[in-house]
C-alpha cells in the first residue's frame, strides 16, 4: 500500500491503522513510503484503502526470470 | 570560450536571411567587442534587450545573458569586418528567416506522388533489417573481444578515466557468488529479501548483472567485462535462486538501497504487461521518492517481443515514468529481436538502450563466465555507466543523473519507441 506524501513522515502511525483494519504488516518502508503485508481478502483491502494517509493499495505481482539454462535472460 | 573563426563576416552564403546579423560575443570581452563592431559597421547605439524588440536601422540589440547582439548594418561594411583581429567578437552570421514546418496536407500536389513513392519504399524496407539474422550472427563473431567485451567498447568505457570509485550501486537480483575469485578484493554489502535464502547466488543471473555493472578491470584470463570496477557493490537478493520474487521483496530492496545512499539501483527484472495497461502507482511513487533522495532506478524493458512479427509493451516496473526503461541492442547496434517496445502511454516508453546480445560476464563457480542475451544484460550496462557519471558529476543525483544518461546517449537510427534516447555512453 502506498502512503500519501503528507503521511510519509508518520508512516508508523499509518501502519498501526492498517493493522487495525486487517493488514498483517510485513514491512514498513519509510523512504519509499510503502507498507507491504497480507490480508484476508477484498473487504480488508477496501477498509485499508479508506484509511487516512493511504493513497492506494495494489495486489503484489510475482516476478519470474526465465529458467537459468535459457540463453535469453 | 574556444570558438574562433578566421575570415570576414561577409563570407556566409546568401539565403533566406533578414539582412541583419547575429554577433556572438566573448562573455569576458563583450564591451570592447561591441565597441569595435559599432565603430566598424556604423551601428550607432546598443540597447538592452528588454527595452526594444525591433532594432531600428543602425542600432544593435544586445542580449547580455546570451552574449549575442543583433545588428542592422550595411552588408558591405559587415563583409569588410575582420572577425579574427577583433577582440571580443567570436562569430558573425546572417540572421535567418525561420518558418513553421509544413504539414503533409500542405505539400504541393506536384510533390505528392514523389512523397508517396518514397513512403512506399520506406515501408517496404521496414522488414529488411530483421530479415538478415544470419548477418547479425556474423557481426557478433567478428566483434573483437580479445581485450574487452563488446558491450564495454560500444558504450565507450574502455578509455574512460572514471572507475565508479565512491559510488554505491545496488543490484537487486538473485544475489552474488561471494566465492567468485573476481570479487574477492571488493567492498561488498549484501542483504537478502528472500525468505529462507542467503545472498549467495545459486541462479547465476545476479552474478552476471553485477559483473557487467561493476566487474573488475583486470581478470586472470579472458576479456574485461565490468564497467564501474571501483564502485561499491550492494548486492540485494530480491529474486530467489529459482528466479522469482514478489513486488514486496523488490520494494524492500529499493528501500534498502535508498537508506544506504546508493546512487544507482539496477533491476534486471520485470513482469509482462498488456497493451493499454497502466503502470503501478506504488512503484512510481517509490521511484519518484527514491529520485528525490538521490537514488536513480534503472530497469529492464523486458524480453517478450518476437520481432519482426510482434512487439510487447515495456514490462512492470520499468514502465513507471520515474524508472529508466532499458532496451537491448546487438553488436551492430540494432534492436534485439526480444526487446520490448514503448507502446503504452504515460511512462511506458523505452528511455535508453544498452548492449544486450551475446554479453560476456561472470557466473557462479565453477562456470566462472558465460554469455547471455536479454534486456537484463543491457540494464547493468546503463547502471555501470550511471556509476561512472555519478563519480564524474558528484552533484548529479536522481533526475540530474537521469538527464546526464539520456542527453549523452549515442543516437541510433532505430525508432525512439525501441531505443529511447539511444545507446548509453560512458563519460
Amino acid at each position: 500500500m502506498l502512503v500519501d506524501d503528507e503521511h510519509v513522515a508518520s508512516i508508523a502511525a499509518v501502519a498501526d491503522l492498517a493493522r487495525c483494519a486487517g493488514l498483517c504488516v510485513s514491512a514498513v518502508l519509510g523512504a519509499a513510503g510503502v507498507i507491504t503485508g497480507t490480508t484476508d481478502g477484498p473487504d480488508a483491502i477496501s477498509a485499508i484503502e479508506a484509511l487516512d494517509g493511504v493513497r492506494c493499495v495494489e495486489v503484489a505481482r510475482e516476478i519470474r526470470l526465465p529458467p537459468p539454462d535459457s540463453r535469453t535472460q | 570560450m574556444d570558438i574562433s573563426l578566421n575570415g570576414n563576416a561577409g563570407d556566409y552564403p546568401e539565403g533566406t536571411t533578414t539582412g541583419r546579423y547575429l554577433v556572438l560575443l566573448d562573455e569576458d570581452a563583450a564591451e570592447p567587442g561591441i565597441a569595435a563592431l559599432t565603430a566598424a559597421t556604423g551601428a550607432v547605439r546598443v540597447t538592452a534587450s528588454d527595452d526594444v524588440s525591433e532594432p531600428a536601422a543602425n542600432e544593435a540589440l544586445y542580449f547580455p545573458e546570451l552574449g549575442v547582439a543583433v545588428l542592422d548594418a550595411n552588408p558591405q561594411a559587415m563583409g569588410e569586418f575582420e572577425i579574427a583581429s577583433t577582440p571580443g567578437v567570436l562569430t558573425v552570421e546572417p540572421e535567418r528567416m525561420n518558418e513553421v514546418l509544413r504539414t503533409t496536407d500542405e505539400i504541393p500536389a506536384v510533390h505528392t506522388t514523389e512523397y508517396l513513392l518514397g513512403y512506399r519504399e520506406a515501408v517496404m524496407n521496414l522488414t529488411a533489417p530483421a530479415a538478415d539474422l544470419d548477418d547479425q550472427a556474423a557481426t557478433l563473431a567478428a566483434a573483437d573481444e580479445r581485450v574487452s567485451a563488446w558491450g564495454l567498447q560500444a558504450v565507450n568505457a574502455i578509455g574512460s578515466r572514471y572507475t565508479g570509485k565512491g559510488t554505491r550501486v545496488a543490484v537487486l537480483d538473485t544475489g552474488l557468488d561471494l566465492k567468485h575469485p573476481d570479487y574477492v578484493r571488493r567492498t561488498i554489502v549484501t542483504q537478502s529479501f528472500v525468505p529462507g535464502e542467503g545472498v549467495q547466488d545459486a541462479n547465476g543471473h545476479g552474478t552476471h548483472c553485477i559483473g557487467t555493472s561493476m566487474g573488475p578491470k583486470t581478470v586472470a584470463s579472458g576479456p574485461r567485462y565490468g564497467l564501474a570496477y571501483e564502485a561499491e557493490i550492494y548486492a540485494g537478493k530480491v529474486l530467489s535462486n529459482a528466479g522469482s520474487g514478489s513486488d514486496a521483496q523488490i520494494l524492500g530492496g529499493i528501500e534498502w538501497a535508498i537508506r544506504n545512499k546508493c546512487a544507482v539501483v539496477s533491476m534486471s527484472l520485470g513482469a509482462r504487461t498488456r497493451p493499454g495497461q497502466s503502470f503501478s502507482a506504488v512503484f512510481e511513487a517509490a521511484a519518484a521518492r527514491a529520485q528525490r533522495l538521490g537514488t536513480l532506478i534503472v530497469a529492464a524493458a523486458g524480453n517478450d517481443s518476437r520481432r519482426p512479427g510482434s512487439t510487447t509493451p515495456v514490462s512492470h516496473p520499468a514502465n513507471c515514468p520515474s524508472i529508466m526503461a532499458v532496451a537491448a541492442v546487438d553488436s551492430s547496434l540494432r534492436v534485439a529481436g526480444f526487446s520490448n517496445r514503448g507502446i503504452n502511454p504515460s511512462g511506458g516508453q523505452v528511455d535508453i538502450a544498452g548492449p544486450g546480445v551475446n554479453v560476456y560476464s561472470s557466473v557462479p563457480m565453477p562456470g566462472r563466465y558465460a554469455r547471455f542475451n536479454g534486456t537484463s544484460m543491457a540494464t547493468p550496462h546503463v547502471a555501470g555507466v550511471a556509476a561512472l557519471l555519478a563519480q564524474a558529476y558528484p552533484a548529479a543525483r536522481g533526475l540530474a543523473l537521469w538527464h546526464l544518461l539520456t542527453s549523452r546517449a549515442r543516437r541510433l537510427p532505430a525508432p525512439s519507441a525501441d531505443v529511447g534516447a539511444g545507446l548509453v555512453q560512458a563519460p
